[in-house]
């Protein structure tokens, strides 16, 4: 197992490197000038190239990008352009926002997804699970903004159990902020707990039908005993893929949600720093959400070797043979 | 004495349509039932319809009894408490039939958790002493399925079906998959454990060997009918129905008649020349083993292919040679080197006088494999799929020519040329490897290796199917490479056999008589490992007599 997370720890550190490389790259060529940005169009000629030095931008690129690796490595992200704090600063600041949803949002996929699968896997072909396909389309169809919206209205103006939107921080005690993140949550996990739910369902529905699940039976276990214990594990190895994919997604992609309830997240950050040209903002989010997308794949590959035996010692399944 | 099992007008119906027409049987403790026939003539059916496992949409009439009292009106949750209990059921496939993502010893375990009110502790304590019982006490029950060879797997499955010593042992193709000594080794386990438990044992299998050895009392069935039944002495001489027959004749096919008039002419030149052929496997499985786990924990597991070491051997036009050997002896790692899948690591394969190329040069070698439901494409028609081995010809011949040749060589193998169109599920078992006979023939190879080519097939069609190939082969004037362990099918098709042990060949003659005199251990075990049915049913009645 030692052996297996190292060799899985030397991938992630590669592609880190990659995609520094690829962002900073993708950085270089967007058009527009940070400085001119700052300055408005009517600035002068000496202004601007002053304003370069100060930020850095007169450098080639070699330079410029080991001055940015090395100032991340040392928890030094460099200053906004538009803000001109530390982009650390405004980026914890954010983060205390997202990652809790985040956070909520994922504990709600994991908790209802499963349930409804094993619901739908173990009537399978029953009303209740046409029932769940149905619901699940819907869930996968629906646009989260519009979702978000009538959350609003039913929870928050409606029955008023959760603000409408906005948040006023953690100092309030954490009660009032996971009130304030549980209709964003909810609205963000709703379409991945459809897709959760049924690519899980279909993989129970897999296992279900290899052969020592009948052996299972035959035992004498239920079908939904023999569900629990000879399939979920196995239908676990593709579930855990996507609900890795998952989590980077709801860190990252909550720009819509956040905009919905007037929430300070870092969906909400990239997207002004980039209408602004604030270049080094862009950069630092965006490979902070590489970090996160990457470290979270390689908690997944881990326990990938933790819920099945072969992939630690490299031993693939057995073939399938048909006979007589 | 209640019998152990009746059935009275037991029938299955799927989708309006009868599969299993009404079956009556009565089984005793302690007797053993062969039940056999073609694949789909509802044998398995039978047994999952005893288990209450039928597959969904199926309805099932009829009485079944056990031990008296009936369990065909039980609920499926009532049912439950019966099997794993009171019935035991073995599978076919001991590489799949265990989860294998949980430890053996939990899954033997899960057995008395499941029908007894006991802990943890004390369920892997009996599982324990159940290993021991099938004869892997000295297997840690922390190993994994993957972790153990096919023969132990189905050690194990065997374990959970008798842990609680039920009164029915149903064993559905129990020892097909696995090798002739292997299968001998489990067949006597299923003996032992019956006598001792005083199980009655249904005995699900096409291999009329294996009935003869075993049962009491024979089912012989045809498209869910059975079409003979009686005491097992009735192989001998002693069927009637005209299926019957043509089953046992099937799978004891006459031993090939060697061309007179050719023995006495010169043996043909040698198309196909091994000599000194070195294959060193250590270097393959380091290299794809060692990378990720240091190696397994337990060495390499059994039937792993050793090296070959020093091969010698030669192919005259036209002639098929047969090699028969323990599996795991080196037979298909010689068959990949021939085919240039595999480098050699020493020693050199002429073709025709000249070297073989690695790999060799399009459509001068090709190769039919065991397994007909996987080795097609099923997206692809089956015109495709036969003139595929073109892609490999320099310069490819025109596309009607290739449909042409397609069509001639498919209407030779015996399929009629209008299923090019079709895709592959459109064919039978017989009928795919008649298709992988004309996509292996269809460049004119000098050289064909068959693995293992008609394994997968039942008794009657095998036989069709293995004239039809050594007749073009003879003709055509191709070497063959007859790769099988079933040494009455080698006996039938090829008038020279080779047998391999620990990837050396250890000899080398007319079939016939290195069956019959065996003069290398392995050889003789082989020998008496393999499972004829005449010869089983002579050795019993034989044993009863002197009685």
């Amino acid at each position: 197992m030692l052996i297996y997370a190292l060799r899985k720890a030397g991938l992630l550190l590669l592609s880190l490197t990659l995609s520094s490389l690829v962002i900073f790259a993708l950085i270089e060529v967007i058009p527009g000038d940070p400085a001119q940005f700052m300055l408005g169009i009517g600035a002068e000629e000496d202004s601007l190239a002053a304003l370069r030095q100060e930020l850095g931008l007169d450098q080639p690129a070699p330079q410029r990008y080991l001055a940015w690796i090395g100032g991340m490595l040392l928890g030094d992200f460099g200053l906004s352009y538009t803000y001109r704090i530390p982009v650390l600063d405004v980026v914890m600041e954010r983060l205390a926002v997202s990652l809790p949803l985040a956070g909520l949002a994922m504990a709600m996929v994991l908790v209802a997804a499963p349930v409804i699968a094993i619901i739908a896997a173990w009537r399978h072909g029953s009303t209740a699970d046409h029932v769940v396909g149905g619901m699940t389309q819907i869930g996968i169809a629906v646009p989260n903004f519009w979702l978000a919206i009538l959350l609003i209205h039913l929870f928050a103006l409606g029955l008023g159990w959760f603000p409408a939107g906005g948040f006023s921080g953690w100092h309030n005690g954490s009660g009032a902020g996971l009130r304030a993140l549980f209709l964003p949550a909810l609205a963000l996990a709703i379409p991945q707990i459809a897709i959760l739910a049924r690519i899980m369902r279909e993989e129970l529905i897999r296992a279900a039908d290899q052969d020592y699940f009948r052996t299972a039976r035959a035992k004498g276990l239920g079908p939904l005993e023999a569900l629990l214990r000879h399939a979920l594990r196995n239908a676990l190895l593709p579930v855990l893929t996507i609900a890795g994919m998952q989590f980077s997604f709801l860190l990252a992609g909550a720009i819509i949600v956040e905009n919905v309830f007037a929430l300070p997240g870092l969906g909400r950050l990239v997207f002004q720093a980039i209408a602004q040209r604030d270049l080094i903002m862009v950069e630092s989010v965006v490979m902070l959400l590489v970090f996160a997308v990457v470290v979270v794949s390689f908690l997944v590959e881990l326990a990938y070797g933790l819920a099945d035996p072969r992939v630690r010692t490299g031993v693939r399944p057995p073939r399938v043979r048909k006979g007589p | 004495m209640v019998a152990a099992l009746t059935l009275k007008g037991l029938t299955v119906t799927i989708a309006g349509q009868e599969v299993l027409a009404p079956l009556d049987l009565e089984l005793a403790r302690g007797k053993v039932l062969g039940i056999s026939g073609e694949s789909g003539a509802g044998k398995s059916m039978t047994a999952f319809a005893i288990m209450g496992l039928l597959p969904g949409g199926s309805v099932r009439r009829g009485q079944i009894t056990l031990d008296g009292e009936r369990i065909d009106t039980l609920s499926d949750q009532a049912m439950g408490r019966v099997r794993g209990r009171r019935i035991g059921m073995v599978f076919q496939e001991p590489m799949t039939a265990l989860n294998p993502l949980r430890a053996i010893g939990s899954q033997i375990a899960e057995v008395f958790r499941q029908h007894q009110r006991i802990n943890r502790v004390k369920a892997a304590r009996q599982a324990d002493a159940v290993l021991a019982r099938v004869g892997l006490g000295d297997i840690p029950s922390s190993r994994l399925p993957h972790e153990l060879s096919g023969g132990q797997r189905q050690r194990v499955v065997i374990a959970m079906a008798i842990a609680l010593k039920p009164g029915l042992l149903i064993a559905d193709e129990a020892t097909t998959a696995l090798d002739a000594t292997t299968q001998l080794e489990i067949l006597g386990l299923i003996q032992r454990l019956a006598r001792e438990d005083g199980m009655a044992v249904m005995l699900i299998t096409h291999d009329l060997g294996v009935i003869a050895r075993m049962a009491d009392d024979i089912i012989i069935m045809q498209d869910g009918k059975a079409v003979e039944r009686g005491s097992v002495a009735m192989l001998a001489g002693g069927l009637t129905h005209p299926h019957a027959i043509a089953l046992a004749e099937a799978a004891s096919p006459p031993a090939h008649k060697a061309d007179k008039s050719r023995a006495k002419t010169r043996p043909a030149p040698p198309l196909l020349k091994v000599e000194g052929l070195h294959y060193d496997w250590a270097s393959e499985t380091q290299s794809t083993a060692n990378g990720l786990s240091g190696g397994l924990p337990l060495g390499l597991p059994r039937g792993l292919p050793r090296g070959l070491r020093g091969i010698d051997l030669s192919i005259g036009e036209g002639e098929t040679l047969g090699l028969v050997g323990a599996s795991g002896c080196g037979k298909t790692t010689l068959a990949k080197l021939l085919l240039g899948l595999y480098a050699p690591d020493g020693g050199s394969i002429t073709l025709d006088g000249e070297n073989l190329p690695v790999p060799p040069r399009g459509g001068m070698v090709s190769a039919v494999f065991q397994d007909p439901y996987s080795s097609f494409n099923p997206r692809h028609r089956i015109l495709r799929l036969v003139t595929e081995p073109f892609h490999a010809v320099t310069p490819a011949p025109s596309g009607q020519h290739q449909g042409d040749a397609a069509a001639a060589m498919l209407e030779r193998v015996g399929i009629d040329p209008g299923m090019m169109e079709r895709r592959i599920h459109a064919a039978s078992g017989g009928q795919r490897q008649r298709i992988a006979f004309a996509r292996a023939l269809i460049t004119t190879p000098r050289l064909i290796v068959l693995d293992e080519p008609v394994s997968a097939l039942d008794a009657p069609i095998r036989v069709r199917v293995l004239a039809a190939m050594a007749e073009i082969a003879r003709e055509a004037g191709i070497a063959t490479l007859f790769i099988s362990h079933d040494l009455a099918v080698v006996r039938s098709v090829c008038p020279r056999v080779m047998v391999m042990a620990d990837g050396a060949l250890v000899e080398d003659g007319p079939t016939a008589d290195v069956f019959a005199n065996p003069r290398h251990p392995e050889t003789a075990r082989l020998v008496d490992a393999a499972l004829d049915w005449r010869d089983e049913i002579k050795t019993r009645l034989m044993r009863d007599e002197t009685k």
